[in-house]
């Protein structure tokens, strides 16, 4: 190993210099998640660079491996037997790659498998430094187990002095210090202030910390006589009134570390949230990666650092707006975390929630969501005491695939309010207007691999709800060969090559979707015609159709086809940015592109309006999902009186069954859903 | 082998020889020789845990200089003083009190920084044997590792950690429920093994007739929440939580609860949430044991140093034991599993096919499959994640 690392170390210096796609062959790049560890393979093919192959395999973190690179090796076995080259040798990799394709030349590696970041927030003010500061603690893997903001109840004290002799505030420090000792948190993001304003509440803040970080020291000392771990200190992320860092830094650097980044709110209108997620990424490379089992051995075999896959995936989301002019979201529900990477004329952010996901990250979800926001995405019933078995069962066995169409609906139902509820807080943070992007991204385990392309469009639809404001229409494409991930890390070594795969080997074309707005939520029976939509297909015929409100249709259109459009709303309704009741059309050379699903017309209104009786909201949901031919094949959902009256064929066990018996090969990757 | 056990153990494994670490977290005495048959109850290894002293700033308590706070001091050096207790008190307008955060002996007052210390008296600490078994190697100054023929059989989860006591069978089948209407004095003292689900008040039942533990199929996630003092099933958030476990002990403690449920009451779930029978071999093979003694252990954490309930069942007299194979019993034609999937859930079959490569399963996700036979009869194409093999 060490002759070859040392090889390997000479190629990636005279890489450097050379910069050139011959000077590398085979890349190996593995994606550790907390569930499943994802091995690709690219190499040059015909002097370009391309996806060779992808193998996934259950992630070794815990025991009795508890070694990450166990289930690396596992996915480069299977790598090696899809694609018949050799890439080890008994436990080492083959480095570097050989005459006779064997072994590789590059091995590059990111992961979401270490535990997220515990982080509190303590900001002077809820409505204005607060929204910063969770802005920029949600832009990695973290967990905000706590909110201190000094508006909350000590409000009436007039200064410090009177701070110091109130009891009332120094009940609330207390209060405060009992907050952060019951979660002793890894950081704190201590925020606020104008640039040239008072520092005495960003003191008051401060002292909060050093106080819990005293106490978490005596308690650490007793642990360790008793052979135990205790928290380590936070680290403390300063991004205040830059006046304040020498007050800040005296009282707590004694006890835990500082970090200074810029203000994040230097001036009232001015906002910069980039510095401190900086300093907070670096914190998650330093303190979280390395605690990943087997880190030691992962990162002496990898070019550089492994990377958290989040900054991959936003990177990727930031290169489509910088190189192709799109805005873009990138939108990734995985096991533990939900992610979302938008990037437009406005500004490239992150919104990463690391304690929501679909496996370990379930009980956290329906803790915030509830019963209610769930079963609303579901055309049949599910009783609360089902549902919660249902996400409990997988949250103890975490790697289980769906295997009745029902349980199918309900994992999808659960992806919905995952990602509906990252993008509420996104939106959040952006003054609670609506995102503005014109290509939208699904990636992950369970949008990559839904049974059926329909299914994966009317989740992202449902649960991101895109306003397509400007144009007025939305691409939606899908990852399913997962390389965004390992793409977004390749492009740090190699730009030209990661660009190169991207726009050949990435993405699956869903289609495109005109979004129609309207004037409140559409009522019960309401047949009013939204919007007229012409439909010139290159090559292929013309369609007019009219789409009633509350309603999302689909008109075909292949992936080989691109379409001219004459939208024409009726009055009160508009499409993008344009004025109620005008039409537009598309110019020529902005055709519409088709897709697996086709051109979908989405005049469901924004938000989307469920409706409160229970029978109204299944037949609804029925349609939407037949529409889109998302049905799942398998077991009837209801063989109660909720049963479909129209039911297709699929719905029957013996057509599962059947389908179930066909043997023929399939066309897409297994499933590794999260 | 399953994916979700700490040990490359099949879930159940009958006639091997089990071997387990007993040892203490502080260095103190060891208790037993090497060969030493011991008891549950015995105890291994024993020490004392000290405490650092605790030093009060009790004139800033009562905001007065030191001096004056030596003179209103109510305990004197030496004094046994509990947690809680007045150290110091300033009378009259704007009265204040400095009480003891610990118990413990009063050692002293330093006028010259007004700070009285507290020392806490060592705790005596021991690590018990757990199992009956023979002492196979000393652990110096910590423990011992212990070995015992045995059956053992693998929990999904469970509450509570350490228990043993005699197995009483309570009910005649894996798939009956543990009602509280069947559950009398009998069961005192012992672990009971339930079937299918049972419910919070049944549970209630048991731990006033002095059950120590029961090992049942299911339990519903409401009926758990309710036992365990939640309002509601669905509020279990984890991830978050002491760096001792993680924030990945399931189910997760409740903050800010005492729990309802007694500490030495241990819980363990086989096959999952719901109303799910227990498979018939698991029930069967513990079944047979009934009125012998047995250990149990229902520790769970699903990330951060991965646990899972286990029960062992020493062997009183065997013929022959076994080292378990490192990844256990194949998947192949012909192997029985169980499944795993809520829809299925406690139920065994038989694996009659295995395609080549992944396939559309049931639900149309595309995975490694298994075909397989259930004893009804029914027919299924399942994704191999979702079954478990049995030995």
């Amino acid at each position: 190993m060490s002759n070859d690392q040392s090889k390997k170390q000479d190629k990636a210096a005279s890489a450097e210099s050379a910069a050139t796609i011959a000077t590398v062959g085979a890349i190996l790049a593995v994606d550790i998640g907390s569930l499943y560890t994802r091995a690709t393979l690219f190499d040059v093919v015909g002097g370009e660079y391309r996806f060779i192959a992808r193998a996934s395999s259950p992630t070794t973190a815990e025991a009795p491996y508890s070694d990450v690179t166990s289930g690396v090796y596992n996915a480069l076995r299977d790598l090696e037997q899809i694609t018949g080259r050799k890439l080890t040798d008994e436990n080492r990799l083959l480095m570097p790659q050989r005459r006779d394709n064997s072994g590789l030349d590059l091995f590059i590696a990111t992961s979401s498998a270490a535990p997220a970041l515990l982080i509190v927030v303590a900001a002077v003010s809820s409505d204005i430094s607060e929204v910063s500061a969770m802005q920029a603690a949600q832009s990695t893997y973290t967990q905000v187990v706590s909110r201190i903001t000094l508006d909350e109840g000590v409000k009436a004290i007039p200064n410090e002095d009177d701070a110091l002799l109130s009891t009332s505030a120094t009940a609330w420090l207390q209060e405060q210090m009992d907050k952060l000792l019951a979660l002793p948190p890894d950081v704190v993001l201590i925020a606020g202030g104008l640039e040239g304003g008072p520092v005495a509440p960003l003191v008051r803040l401060a002292k909060v910390v050093s106080g819990a970080a005293r106490e978490q020291i005596r308690r650490a000392e007793q642990a360790a006589r008793v052979n135990k771990v205790a928290p380590g200190l936070p680290a403390v992320i300063f991004a205040g009134n830059s006046a304040a860092l020498q007050d800040v830094a005296e009282s707590v650097q004694p006890v835990a570390e500082v970090r200074q980044a810029a203000n994040l709110r230097p001036e009232l209108n001015v906002e910069q949230t980039g510095p401190a997620e900086e300093v907070l990424a670096n914190l998650y490379r330093e303190r979280r990666l390395p605690q990943i089992p087997g880190y030691a051995v992962l990162s002496r075999w990898v070019e550089r650092p492994v990377v958290p896959t989040a900054e991959s995936e936003r990177l990727i989301a930031r290169y489509l707006h910088a190189h192709y002019g799109r805005e873009t979201l990138i939108a990734d529900v995985g096991a533990t975390s939900t992610s979302l990477f938008l990037a437009n004329g406005e500004r490239e952010q992150a919104l990463v929630r690391g304690d929501i996901g679909l496996a370990y990250g379930l009980g956290n979800l329906v803790a915030e969501r509830g019963f209610n926001n769930i079963v609303r995405w579901l055309p049949f019933e599910v009783s609360e005491d089902e549902l919660m078995d249902w996400v409990y069962n997988k949250v103890i066995r975490p790697l289980s695939l769906p295997q009745t169409a029902r349980d199918l609906a309900i994992e999808h139902a659960l992806a919905r309010e995952a990602l509906s509820t990252a993008n509420a807080s996104l939106q959040a943070y952006n003054a609670g207007r609506p995102l503005r992007y014109d290509l939208l991204i699904g990636t992950g385990g369970l949008l990559a691999h839904t049974p059926r392309p329909g299914q994966a469009a009317l989740m992202l639809l449902d649960a991101l709800q895109p306003s397509a404001e400007g144009l007025g229409s939305v691409e939606l494409a899908v990852d399913t060969t997962l390389l965004i991930p390992p793409l977004g890390n390749l492009a740090r070594h190699h730009l030209a090559a990661a660009a190169y795969i991207f726009d050949r080997d990435c993405l699956v074309w869903l289609g495109t979707a005109i979004v129609v707005h309207g004037d409140g939520p559409p009522a019960g029976s309401d047949n009013r015609t939204a919007v007229s939509v012409t439909v010139e297909r290159q090559p292929g015929g013309t369609d007019t159709v009219e789409i009633p409100y509350g309603s999302i249709q689909i008109i075909p259109l292949r992936p080989d086809q691109r379409a001219s459009l004459t939208v024409k709303p009726a009055p009160g309704f508009r499409v993008g940015s344009g004025e109620p009741g005008k039409a537009l059309k598309t110019q020529a050379g902005q055709e519409v592109k088709g897709g697996l699903v086709g051109l979908i017309i989405d005049a469901r209104g924004r938000p989307l309006h469920f409706p409160a009786e229970r029978d109204t909201r299944y037949l609804l949901a029925r349609r939407w999902w037949s529409a889109f031919d998302a049905i799942p094949t398998g077991e009837s959902f209801q063989s109660g009186p909720f049963a479909p009256p129209e039911a297709p064929q699929h719905f029957t066990g013996e057509q599962q069954v059947a389908a179930a018996s066909d043997d023929n090969a399939p066309t897409v990757p297994p499933a590794d859903n999260t | 082998m399953s994916l979700y056990y700490p040990i490359p153990q099949p879930t159940i494994a009958t006639n091997i020889l089990v071997r387990r670490e007993r040892r203490l977290p502080v260095p103190g005495e060891v208790m037993v020789k090497a060969g030493q048959r011991v008891e549950p109850t015995d105890v291994i290894a024993q020490s004392m845990l000290t405490s650092e002293p605790v030093r009060i700033d009790i004139a800033a308590d009562l905001d007065m200089s030191p001096q004056a706070t030596a003179k209103r001091l109510q305990v004197s050096t030496g004094a046994r003083v509990e947690q809680g207790s007045v150290l110091a008190q300033r009378a009259g307008t704007g009265s204040r009190a400095s009480r003891s955060p610990v118990a413990g002996t009063f050692t002293g007052y330093d006028q010259a920084t007004g700070t009285g210390v507290i020392a806490i008296a060592p705790e005596p600490v021991s690590v018990r044997a757990h199992l009956k078994g023979i002492v196979a190697d000393l652990i110096p100054y910590y423990g011992a590792i212990l070995e015992t023929p045995a059956t053992l059989v693998r929990g999904i989860f469970g509450i509570g950690g350490e228990q043993h006591g005699v197995l009483k069978v309570a009910v005649p089948s894996g798939d009956e429920p543990l009602t509280p209407g069947v559950i009398d004095a009998r069961v005192a003292y012992a672990i009971v093994l339930g079937g299918s689900e049972v419910s919070a008040d049944a549970l209630r039942r048991m731990i006033e007739l002095g059950a120590r533990g029961l090992i049942t199929g299911s339990i519903r996630s409401s009926e758990l929440a309710n036992f365990l003092g939640f309002a509601r099933a669905g509020e279990w958030r984890m991830g978050a939580a002491t760096a001792e476990n993680g924030g990945w002990d399931f189910p997760p403690s409740n903050p800010g609860v005492t729990s309802p449920v007694p500490p030495d009451f241990v819980l363990i779930i086989t096959e999952g949430f719901g109303s799910a029978p227990m498979s018939a071999r698991t029930f069967e093979t513990i079944a047979a044991y009934d009125g012998q003694e047995i250990a149990i252990d229902g520790t769970t954490r699903l990330r951060g140093g991965l646990a899972r309930p286990e029960i062992i069942i020493p062997l009183a007299r065997t013929t022959s034991v076994r080292w378990l194979e490192e990844k256990g019993p194949k998947l192949e034609v012909g192997t029985n599993v169980r499944l795993l999937s809520s829809a299925y859930l406690g139920q065994v079959a038989q694996v009659t096919g295995l395609p080549v490569g992944p396939r559309a399963s049931q639900s149309g996700v595309i995975a490694p499959v298994a075909d397989v036979l259930l004893s009804g009869g029914r027919r299924l194409r399942v994704p191999v994640v979702d079954i478990e093999v049995l030995e």
